[in-house]
């Protein structure tokens, strides 16, 4: 009898701390807040001395810094799938934004542009709002040099749209960490200094990653190309593409569109053409199925309108 | 013979510690949950399991070689059973070898069990087995067995506890020593460099001993860097070791 009471004792202690452990934990998701600005990279040493207390294990470190820049940018990049980004759109209304995902995941989710209708419109207007506030917060982004006007107006658009611009702003001291950590880690680079430059548009931050894989791997063609890339778009700087072009095909593996590029940039060719096979370039350099389709995207809006796109 | 009764003793014994299945279950639990981490990293899913691997390798090993180096030589002190083994026809440095030697056929099996894992898990990501990282591997086991070295020889003279500390400040100098040269090459006109250079030169430099980062990435480096490696570190394991078999013959054991 007695052993039958203290079973159920226990038995019963057990259910009432599972019970506040479930109730604790739920009232902790309820009060917990979707931070959009992670304070936390404020707080981590530099990158020259995270390499000397990383000690043997650089890669390792350089792996954890990596896989918290990308899941920063993942859960900062504006993109309707992106339920941290609703979350700072609506303000924190989880009715509002589960019933706009409800109706993203039924009419947009192939990539429909959204109409300028009812509740679409209403989606567009808040963007619209949110946008100006973002592009008040960061002003300093290139502007399309004059040489690139000869373009079509849609890829401008494209290459100049810029998207998460103000938003993603801490995922570049987080790279620059990783690749002083370990320098001979490329990708970082070529997501911090390409794909993340579509995204933001920070030209400074951009070239000044790349440069400092330019220097740290002097046998990637990688670094020039790249370096030629930003300089040609962004920069408007056709002599010191022209540089780094000449430095990529001194490379080893350096692919045969570099060369074709080269040839068409000495041969005085038309930004158009040229731009094409810069993003052909770019597109067969990278294995990121994302980066691909946005890359795919940008020749197809180019081939769409070739008439337009030549020169005059 | 008498050294070879004494490590295959030690084998059976530190085989069965409880302590060593336990890291090495982790160990190959933290190499197999590298799958899992890696694909956050946005494809660079090999790299993370190389590099995740090879450093759960390097880390749990070191913490065999503290909890089971230190305790290989009080074990026998506190449990009176030294009296029992050198009141045999053995010598005390055949004892201190023959631990030393059981411990590192342990330790070698565990190696090698943490690559098998880190080997199938990135035969399932790139579908061949990488023999690249061998020689990171043999390196890394020669790691080990330094910093075993110096966690005995810690052990025959000093507490367990400030052993296990010791000889962790000696992992930790060992893997800052092309630091210290850095830092006397940034700021010369420092007075105390006699100290950084001496310990530079003394203490055992374990980045010599880490080609983790070279394998993964594929950096193109010298076979001597093996060879000098296995040089250097089978060397100093030696020095270590005579000392340790000194100080134990000279360690009143009444």
């Amino acid at each position: 009898m007695k052993k039958a009471i203290h079973i159920i004792v226990m038995i019963s202690v057990l259910i009432g701390l599972a019970a506040m452990v479930h109730f604790s934990q739920q009232r902790m998701d309820q009060d917990r807040e979707i931070h959009f600005v992670n304070r936390s990279i404020e707080f981590l040493p530099d990158g020259k001395t995270l390499r000397i207390l990383s000690m043997g294990y650089r890669g390792l470190v350089a792996d954890w810094l990596w896989i918290r820049a990308v899941l920063y940018f993942g859960r900062r990049v504006m993109d309707e799938d992106n339920p941290y980004y609703l979350y700072e759109l609506y303000d924190g209304d989880s009715e509002k934004i589960r019933t706009l995902r409800e109706h993203h995941e039924q009419f947009h989710d192939d990539g429909e542009a959204y109409e300028e209708d009812g509740h679409d419109a209403e989606h567009a207007q808040k963007k619209s709002d949110f946008r100006k506030i973002l592009s008040q917060v960061d002003a300093d982004i290139p502007q399309p040099p004059d040489s690139v006007f000869v373009l079509d107006q849609k890829l401008i658009s494209s290459l100049y749209r810029f998207e998460s611009r103000g938003l993603v702003d801490g995922v570049y001291p987080l790279i620059d960490r990783v690749v002083t950590i370990d320098p001979h880690f490329i990708k970082p680079y070529i997501f911090g200094g390409v794909y993340l430059m579509l995204e933001t548009g920070r030209l400074k931050e951009s070239l000044s990653l790349l440069e400092k894989g330019y220097i740290a791997n002097p046998t990637h063609w990688e670094f020039p190309f790249y370096l030629g890339w930003l300089h040609w778009m962004y920069v408007g700087d056709l002599e010191t593409t022209h540089h780094f072009l000449l430095e990529a095909v001194g490379r080893k593996d350096c692919p045969a569109y570099v060369f074709r590029l080269l040839h068409g940039l000495t041969q005085n060719l038309n930004r158009s053409e040229m731009t094409w096979l810069y993003l052909e370039g770019l597109f067969q350099s990278t294995d990121d199925p994302d980066s691909r389709e946005q890359i795919n995207q940008l020749l197809l809006e180019i081939r769409q309108n070739q008439t337009e796109l030549l020169d005059p | 013979m008498r050294i070879w009764a004494v490590a295959l003793n030690t084998f059976k014994e530190t085989i069965r510690n409880r302590i060593l299945l336990n890291i090495l279950f982790f160990a190959i639990g933290l190499i197999l949950l590298s799958l899992v981490v890696g694909e956050w990293s946005m494809y660079q899913q090999v790299k993370v399991i190389k590099d995740f691997g090879l450093s759960a390798m390097s880390i749990f090993g070191l913490l065999i070689a503290v909890f089971i180096g230190i305790r290989l030589m009080v074990q026998e002190l506190e449990q009176k059973t030294i009296y029992l083994i050198i009141s045999k026809p053995i010598r005390r440095w055949e004892f201190v070898l023959g631990k030393y030697l059981g411990l590192s056929i342990t330790l070698a099996l565990n190696v090698l069990l943490m690559s098998l894992a880190l080997w199938g898990a990135s035969y399932l990501m790139e579908g061949y087995i990488d023999w690249s990282l061998t020689p990171a591997i043999i390196l890394l086991y020669v790691e080990i067995l330094l910093v075993v070295a110096f966690s005995m020889l810690f052990s025959s003279f000093m507490m367990p506890t400030v052993s296990a500390i010791a000889t962790l400040m000696i992992f930790i100098v060992g893997h800052l020593s092309d630091f210290l040269m850095e830092f006397i090459a940034l700021y010369p006109d420092k007075g105390y460099h006699w100290l950084l250079n001496a310990i530079y030169h003394v203490a055992p430099n374990l980045e010599k001993l880490n080609l983790k980062i070279a394998v993964v990435e594929d950096l193109p480096y010298d076979s001597s860097v093996l060879t000098f490696g296995l040089l250097y570190g089978f060397s100093y394991i030696l020095i270590l070791l005579i000392i340790t078999a000194i100080v134990f013959e000279r360690k009143d054991l009444k």
